[in-house]
């Protein structure tokens, strides 16, 4: 697999997560931004998917994909304190 | 769910949680590293794999025949050819053996994949001279039999695969306990508190790697025990407990009906067509020898994504080299369980897609063991400096040293095995065990645990740093005249081993020297005497992310 | 005064891991004589639930309140799968 699509799927998950970390924390009073930002946290994700299906088998990609998934998410999970408002108590 | 049961699934989930942790974080991070075993590690560690070699058919048809002649006809019964490379076996091996039973007996060839000049000759029962032929292995070999069964043979495998069991069951309780997981999915703490920051790292870990570690589980769990147990069980109702006989009915090798009239063995037809048809061909199988009727079983992965995600056999006729069949490694079982069958090895071995899916392979397997070490942690945290322990601090804080001393003392002795292997490498066992034994009471001896976690890792950091260097003393080609593209792949190991080095130093720079004092403050001020169900119940609940919810 | 969580714990334990391991290696080896499935699945189906069998049986035994019944569980389950393997060897 190419080191491109490997980042680029990376990417998307990453961004993916941090969308909907975002939307959880910060976007709690608008309805309509939430969504938005589920929507394209979904397009990211099958975005990452459709981008490892260029290089691999469909059955090859798919449990690429779901490894993909998890590995973008958690350091999207630990920055997320550094990119959001925080509140000290 | 009633309160009383949840509390009950959570101290289950703590215990199991608690006893098994050190030796999960072994297991995973053992497999993490196993995971670049084949080809990455086994090209680093063996010299005869840094000029790439191409396997010649007509010279191995050769070398098969020539050493046939001298081989007794009892012995020729199987006749196994382990083809040389790094996605393969290494070196390359001929095996000549009798038929299975009490008095088998084989002999083993064992050849330089370059010159195919014969290096050693066993002679005896195949299970002692595959022990005299693994007497020096490779710091490759080593960690991928470390993780497999501990070095300590079918104890070792029933202790993993009982591993991956509680491992399975850790999930399942870990899944019941956290009613808001959808929460804490997204909630990550690092300043509040450190019993915080450790449980949120856990929870995250966990609940976003759950298919993966759910995954592991299951198949380390498959693999571990299914010689000791699966495959007995499997045999015992249908085959009467003859295992022999459920392997023949299900896979795809079996005994030609020999017609008895002499015929040429045409090897090197075969070996060209599973060449051909992409993929790396791992192993030829011939049972039949200088029969008109021999067959030949190759065995061939996809290791780039591409093909069958299992390993397959092709089916030839030797004398013609005609290609009979193909089928995947338990496509004779059929139905569902079949293919579930062969998804197990490259699931498990991350063996499916080439560098990248190794990469995330083993980043995830990191991961799983990090969530054993964090685990144990936040047990020691909520006791030592929580409302829950009955013993002192210091009981509790010894079984942190044991944790750190145990975990990052592997770090410690996994990072000297690139040592090991090229300045003493019939010693690397030794010195594994050496290094990782003397960290414990290093451990026990410092300040505190934080100061030996940084010794540790940035000993560890200092060791791999320094590999390229020792190749580029030891080695004719390596990092640093191989910039031209040459030995691409052992440069670009070098390199990786360099800045992950790097990274461990930083890491260990940046971890504190002590506890902050006003958590330790804080936790030895509000140790108030509770009944244990009560404390149990509240210190979790205490942990569950707010109805307000807001990050750090 | 609460009473305990786990009543019995010694012999809570020993049912988790010996009783435990054995009745689902038991109920694995005895499943291929009844199971409707081809060939295949009835004998490589039970190897692939192991893990689940041990899994539920494993938190049966630590979670349920009453001892008797953990053990009483796991007792009808080992000897009636051990008597269908019995009958299956001996049908042979």
């Amino acid at each position: 697999m190419t080191s491109t699509i490997f980042l680029s799927s990376f990417t998307g998950a990453l961004l993916g997560t941090l969308l909907l970390t975002i939307g959880r924390h910060q976007w709690r009073q608008s309805q309509a931004r939430r969504w938005l930002g589920r929507a394209i946290a979904i397009a990211l994700y099958l975005g990452s998917l459709l981008l490892l299906q260029l290089q691999l088998d469909s059955l090859q990609a798919f449990f690429t994909w779901l490894g993909m998934l998890s590995l973008g998410a958690m350091p999207a999970i630990f920055l997320s304190p550094r990119l959001i408002a925080t509140k000290t108590d | 769910m009633q309160r009383d049961t949840l509390k009950k699934f959570y101290i289950v989930h703590s215990w199991v949680g608690v006893i098994t942790g050190i030796l999960l974080f072994i297991i995973c991070f053992s497999g993490a590293l196993s995971v670049f075993g084949s080809p990455d590690l086994k090209l680093w560690s063996n010299p005869s794999l840094h000029t790439k070699t191409s396997i010649d058919p007509a010279a191995i048809d050769q070398l098969v025949e020539r050493y046939a002649v001298d081989v007794p006809e009892a012995l020729k019964h199987e006749v196994m050819v382990l083809l040389p490379g790094a996605e393969a076996f290494g070196d390359l091996y001929i095996w000549f053996e009798s038929e299975h039973g009490p008095e088998e007996q084989a002999i083993a060839l064992h050849f330089d994949p370059s010159t195919l000049e014969l290096i050693e000759r066993l002679e005896g029962n195949p299970e002692v001279i595959f022990a005299q032929s693994r007497a020096v292995l490779t710091m490759e070999q080593f960690i991928t039999q470390f993780h497999a069964n501990l070095h300590m043979g079918k104890l070792g495998l029933i202790l993993t695969g009982l591993l991956g069991l509680t491992l399975m069951a850790s999930i399942v309780t870990g899944l019941i306990i956290h009613r808001k997981i959808l929460k804490e999915m997204f909630t990550f703490r690092p300043w509040r508190s450190l019993r915080l920051m450790l449980t949120d790292t856990h929870k995250v870990l966990s609940v976003w790697g759950i298919l993966f570690h759910g995954m592991i589980g299951f198949t380390g769990a498959f693999l571990g025990l299914a010689t000791i147990i699966l495959l007995p069980a499997a045999a015992l109702v249908s085959f009467q407990g003859d295992q022999e006989k459920l392997l023949e009915t299900f896979q795809p090798e079996h005994m030609p009906r020999l017609s008895g009239e002499p015929a040429n063995m045409s090897i090197d037809k075969v070996l060209r067509h599973s060449l051909s048809l992409g993929g790396v061909t791992r192993s030829i199988i011939i049972l039949g020898w200088g029969d008109k009727n021999a067959l030949a079983f190759t065995n061939t992965v996809n290791v780039d994504g591409t093909g069958e995600m299992a390993s397959e056999t092709h089916n030839y006729q030797l004398s013609s080299g005609k290609h009979l069949a193909r089928a995947t490694a338990f496509e004779m079982v059929g139905g569902v369980s079949g293919p579930v069958l062969d998804l197990i090895a490259p699931l498990h071995f991350g063996a499916f897609g080439g560098l990248t899916v190794r990469i995330i392979w083993g980043l995830l397997g990191l991961s799983t063991a990090l969530i054993a070490a964090t685990g144990i942690m936040i047990w020691v945290e909520r006791r030592a400096y929580g409302a829950e322990g009955k013993l002192s601090p210091e009981n509790y804080l010894r079984l942190n040293k044991f944790t750190i001393g145990s975990c990052s003392g592997l770090v410690l002795a996994c990072a000297s095995l690139f040592w090991s292997q090229r300045l003493a490498p019939e010693f690397i066992m030794a010195l594994f065990f050496c290094v990782w034994a003397m960290s414990i009471p290093l451990a026990f001896s410092m300040k505190n645990n934080y100061q030996s976690n940084r010794l540790l890792l940035g000993l560890s950091g200092a060791m791999l740093m320094c590999v390229p260097f020792i190749d580029a003393l030891t080695l004719e080609h390596h990092l640093f005249n191989s910039l031209d593209g040459s030995h691409n792949h052992l440069a670009a190991i070098d390199a990786t081993l360099l800045c992950i080095g790097l990274a461990l130093l930083g890491i260990a720079k940046r971890l504190p020297r002590a506890r902050r004092e006003e958590q330790h403050k804080k936790g030895r001020g509000t140790k108030a005497l509770k009944p244990s169900n009560e404390e149990v119940a509240d210190d979790f609940l205490e942990d569950q992310p707010p109805a307000a919810d807001i990050v750090a | 005064m609460d009473t305990p969580l786990f009543s019995a714990k010694k012999s809570r334990l020993l049912a988790a891991t010996l009783g435990v391991l054995l009745t689902s290696t038991l109920v694995t080896a005895a499943l291929p004589a009844y199971l409707p499935f081809s060939q295949g699945d009835t004998i490589a189906g039970p190897i692939l639930l192991f893990p689940f069998t041990w899994v539920a049986l494993f938190l049966f035994s630590l979670i349920t309140t009453s001892i008797q019944r953990v053990w009483g569980g796991l007792s009808l389950l080992s000897l009636s799968h051990g008597l269908i393997i019995f009958l299956a060897l001996s049908s042979h």
